[in-house]
């Protein structure tokens, strides 16, 4: 079994509206394993992208996340401060976005923009103080965080409270009031902890910044030894150019001279990156990505702005951002929807190509089945919020069992369609009212009684493969997979048969 | 050009050596674009034809300059036979050309027959200059004969059909207004012979009247209303008498791409739908609300999503209400810029269907402009494939997706992605087309040429040689 990197259970976010609450993300459980592809399918408004936003904490301000957990590292991402977050956010986990010009800066130019995050966060006396202090300053700050969430609770609580229709106004108030007293004597019991964590913190930093600033003096003091010496060296080359006799020495000395002042500079770069991130250090690696990228000529590329490139290079860009800080998580939130079939190819071959090199774990959102065939490993579909069927990628293209899956599958032609297309009927439900039983019950047509009353749950395929509709049910009737799939499938497997004749010849 | 056009078949457009160039910059930094260069194709009555290739081809600029949203640097337009785009510029050259040629020969000496000669061959050319500038402003014209019409527009056939669907309507309001007044005048007749302490049916009788009066009222107002009806239908057939051009042109119509910035946000549906039609001189009121309804229903919304806002509808909706904008005009020729790229994939099939269904039904010929192939080998009869301002492979569909010749064209036939994990794990990296690497034109520049029937290819001679033998 691979090593898992990323976990989410039963995550469920909802936004808060003036017409209500909007359930945009109900119950969602996954696992990410190192060096895979994980692809989450659905239409637009079916929470994929919600789902990514909350791993990557960058919910709209009225987002709620109402129960559940992320885990990276063992850590909490939904209960982690914003100060934490800072650590993860970019670092660890890399995001590429659909639109790659709304995500670009027009007015700064592109390499400008790659170095931006190293330089900002570049001071390395700095990060290395951070690191010193960063266990107790961690406490603190998380201490806080749970008092933060414990008030957030009471709120989210007594609303849902008031909104209830079933109680009477007396019993409300009594309930909240009860809520109140438990969240209050939570909090002063939380709050005892709190001077004792501050000055621990306030103490442990004192001492980092301390040591730190010894060790910067140390550093100076050690480099001044070498710069004077060179410094000698080239005052005494100096005069051998002016006392040069003829022609030929004086060009020998010139070039020593040279060197040497080039050795200077470089003694006192290799101090400057000691204690941040210099320009010139940010340019190389920037350079270096964007030929891993395969943005050609980037040298001159560097010193140009969005404008000035096509769609699929201004998208090379934003995954060269994105690659910069080393993630070991990249979410891909559509990023060829935008782009048309040629270049489409070139970025997935791109993906597919960095994930491969770095041993990246991938999140790819789209909405497009075909796109995935070739990236992913495992395949969720997601509808209404929910995860609808999840396997691995054959299962899912050639044994699928969600209705919804058939949909989507039947709604795109391939080049030997020539039957009428399936189009799904409808529209999605309103998630302000999320129906009562299975979602997509009302825009199916297998749906059964049970539909319509309760939501199924997920019936096992396969030791991977996962689905969660009525029809599994042993006393469900059988219902064959639409005729334009299955007819789709037999050609493929006639033709990989032919395939393998052919090698084997 | 012969060769490009199937004698057997009607066509409905025919583009000659159409140019696109934009200007940009100023000075020294002065470039052009060559955004459409040199394309020619036809498009045959009832089919669908697909323009296809990478963004930045030149696709849309080709479907924009043919609908005239763009004025056209070069070429020509026919459209049911009716020049519609000319290059006035190709005229003036040419008689400048044969005006220089006069004058040397007539420096020469010209005997009185050869002088007669020239005198037919500048009078022609001439001419075609003349028609060329007409016909820059080709929907403005009215031609005299449409004048002709107009003075006995009495006697043409619609306005006959238009005197016999009123002469109905305003019989059988006759018919009501006379059987109302003979009514009242029996149940006035009735009260007077009624005992007045009859209360209960003194009641009744004028409750009657009233309802008979109301009637009557009604008739003559309808009968009021359709005059007017009548005056502004007739208002309508003499300026599409008079604007035969300009009814021409709308006889084409185009769906955008982006289903929500092509729709106004403030104007309801109605009025987004009507606007054609008032812009194309229709002012009867009733007529249009008839003809929005229609279309509405063609596109399978309904009448009462006709007061809504776009910002009320889904994205695949929005993109019927496209649709519908373009059929309430009754067009027989639509240019679909892209209209399913920006939709998701589940509604992208209702809006394919519909294309299909309304082809079928209304016999409209489409020209689909579209990245995506796997939705064009599904939805069209021939495609041209362009690459950088030239149609680099034409041809019917069957033929350039079994044997594509074009290197460009195998490259993006390549690109295809294809729901088949098992396919797509064996596929390699997707083929890049490198025109520098894949042609030599240093000796000879090439042409597109015929290479099997109805299959046509941008190439030189040496590769067309190659192209053949590879068919074999």
């Amino acid at each position: 079994m691979k090593e898992k990197v990323l976990e989410v259970k039963n995550l469920t976010i909802s936004f808060r509206t003036p017409n209500g609450l909007v359930r945009a993300v109900r119950d969602v459980s996954f696992d990410l394993y190192k060096g895979e592809t994980f692809a989450i399918v659905g239409e637009s408004g079916s929470g994929k992208s919600v789902t990514n936003r909350a791993i990557m904490g960058i919910l709209a301000r009225n987002g709620i996340i109402d129960g559940g957990e992320i885990l990276y590292r063992n850590q909490d991402l939904t209960k982690l401060s914003e100060a934490n977050f800072h650590e993860i956010r970019g670092k660890k986990i890399g995001m590429i976005f659909q639109d790659p010009l709304s995500s670009l800066n027009p007015t700064m130019k592109i390499g400008k923009q790659i170095t931006e995050a190293m330089l900002v966060n570049g001071d390395r006396m700095k990060n290395r103080i951070k690191d010193l202090y960063h266990i107790e300053y961690h406490d603190y700050l998380n201490k806080l965080q749970e008092i933060r969430l414990e008030k957030q609770r009471l709120i989210n609580e007594s609303a849902n409270i008031k909104l209830d229709e079933n109680l009477t106004l007396k019993e409300k108030t009594e309930k909240i009031n009860k809520i109140k007293a438990e969240v209050k004597e939570n909090i002063a019991e939380l709050k005892k902890d709190l001077p004792e964590l501050k000055t621990k913190y306030l103490e442990s930093k004192k001492r980092a910044t301390a040591q730190v600033k010894q060790e910067k003096e140390e550093l100076i003091k050690e480099n001044k030894a070498t710069l004077q010496a060179l410094n000698d060296k080239l005052k005494a080359k100096k005069l051998d150019l002016k006392e040069a006799k003829d022609e030929h020495s004086y060009q020998a000395a010139k070039e020593e001279v040279h060197k040497i002042t080039k050795e200077i500079k470089d003694a006192k770069e290799q101090l400057k990156r000691k204690f941040k991130v210099t320009k010139k250090e940010a340019y190389e690696k920037a350079i270096q990505i964007m030929k891993e990228v395969n943005i050609p000529d980037p040298e001159k590329r560097f010193h140009q702005y969005p404008f000035q490139f096509s769609g699929g290079m201004r998208q090379r860009v934003v995954i060269a951002i994105a690659l910069m800080a080393d993630p070991e998580i990249l979410i891909c939130d559509e990023p060829t929807t935008a782009l048309d079939v040629t270049i489409q190819g070139q970025i997935l071959d791109l993906i597919k190509q960095i994930k491969k090199e770095r041993d990246l774990s991938v999140i790819f959102i789209t909405h497009d089945l075909g796109v995935v065939a070739n990236m992913a490993d495992r395949i969720a579909v997601m509808y209404a919020g929910k995860i609808v069927e999840y396997g691995t990628s054959e299962e899912i293209f050639y044994n699928s069992k969600h209705p919804y899956t058939w949909a989507l599958l039947s709604s795109v032609p391939d080049l030997e369609t020539k039957d009428k297309l399936l189009s799904i009927p409808g529209t999605p439900p309103d998630m302000l009212f999320p129906p009562k039983g299975d979602a997509f019950a009302e825009r199916n047509e297998f749906a059964l009684k049970i539909d319509f009353e309760e939501h199924p749950p997920f019936f096992k395929v396969s030791d991977t493969h996962y689905a969660a509709t009525w029809l599994l049910h042993e006393n469900a009737p059988k219902v064959e997979m639409p005729k334009i799939i299955s007819d789709r499938i037999a050609r493929f497997k006639q033709r990989s048969v032919g395939e393998q004749v052919d090698e084997s010849k | 050009m012969s060769k490009l056009t199937n004698q057997n078949r009607e066509e409905i457009l025919r583009v000659e050596n159409l140019k696109q160039h934009f200007k940009l910059g100023g000075g020294r930094k002065k470039a052009i674009i060559k955004a459409v260069d040199d394309i020619s194709f036809t498009i045959y009555k009832g089919e669908v034809f697909s323009l296809v290739g990478e963004s930045g081809c030149g696709k849309t600029t080709t479907g924009r300059t043919i609908i005239k949203l763009y004025e056209a640097t070069g070429g020509e337009v026919y459209f049911n036979g009716v020049r519609i785009i000319a290059d006035y510029k190709k005229y003036k050259k040419q008689h400048n050309e044969l005006m220089k040629e006069f004058k040397a020969a007539k420096a020469k000496g010209l005997s009185e027959a050869e002088l007669e000669e020239w005198n037919g061959k500048i009078n022609e050319s001439l001419e075609a200059l003349r028609s060329a500038r007409r016909d820059r402003n080709f929907e403005k014209q009215v031609s005299e004969e449409s004048l002709e019409t107009l003075k006995n527009l009495e006697q043409t056939d619609e306005y006959k059909q238009l005197v016999a669907k009123y002469k109905e309507l305003d019989d059988e309001n006759l018919a009501i207004i006379e059987e109302s007044k003979n009514e009242i005048e029996f149940v006035k007749n009735e009260l007077e012979t009624i005992d007045p302490n009859n209360k209960d049916l003194v009641n009744e009788k004028k409750k009657q009247l009233r309802a008979f009066t109301k009637k009557l009222k009604n008739a003559e107002r309808q009968l009021k209303l359709n005059k007017r009806h009548f005056n502004l239908d007739v208002k309508t057939l003499a300026y599409d008498i008079r604007y035969s051009n300009k009814i021409l042109m709308r006889r084409m119509q185009m769906i955008f791409q982006d289903p929500i910035a092509s729709l106004n946000p403030r104007m309801i549906i109605k009025e987004i739908v009507a606007e054609g039609l008032r812009i194309n001189g229709v002012k009867n009121e009733r007529q249009i609300e008839e003809r929005v309804n229609e279309a509405l229903k063609k596109v399978k919304l309904l009448p009462e999503h006709a007061s809504r806002y776009p910002h009320e509808f889904s994205g695949g909706q929005r993109q019927r209400i496209g649709i519908a904008r373009a059929l309430v005009v009754k067009p027989s020729f639509i240019i679909a810029d892209e209209p399913i790229s920006n939709l998701d994939v589940s509604i992208r099939a209702q809006v394919i269907n519909l294309l299909n269904d309304l082809r079928k039904e209304m016999g409209i010929t489409i020209l689909f402009i579209a990245h995506d192939l796997s939705v064009v080998k599904y939805f069209t009869d021939r495609l041209a494939v362009m690459y950088f301002g030239k149609i680099v492979e034409m041809g019917d569909k069957d033929k350039i997706f079994d044997n594509p010749l074009h290197p460009y064209t195998k490259s993006l036939l390549a690109a295809i992605p294809q729901p088949d994990p098992y396919y797509e794990s064996k596929r390699g990296k997707t083929l890049k087309y490198d025109p520098i690497a894949e042609h030599d034109y240093s000796k000879e520049l090439p042409t597109l040429r015929e290479v099997e029937e109805g299959h046509f290819v941008l190439c030189n001679t040496e590769e067309f040689n190659r192209y053949k033998a590879s068919l074999k």
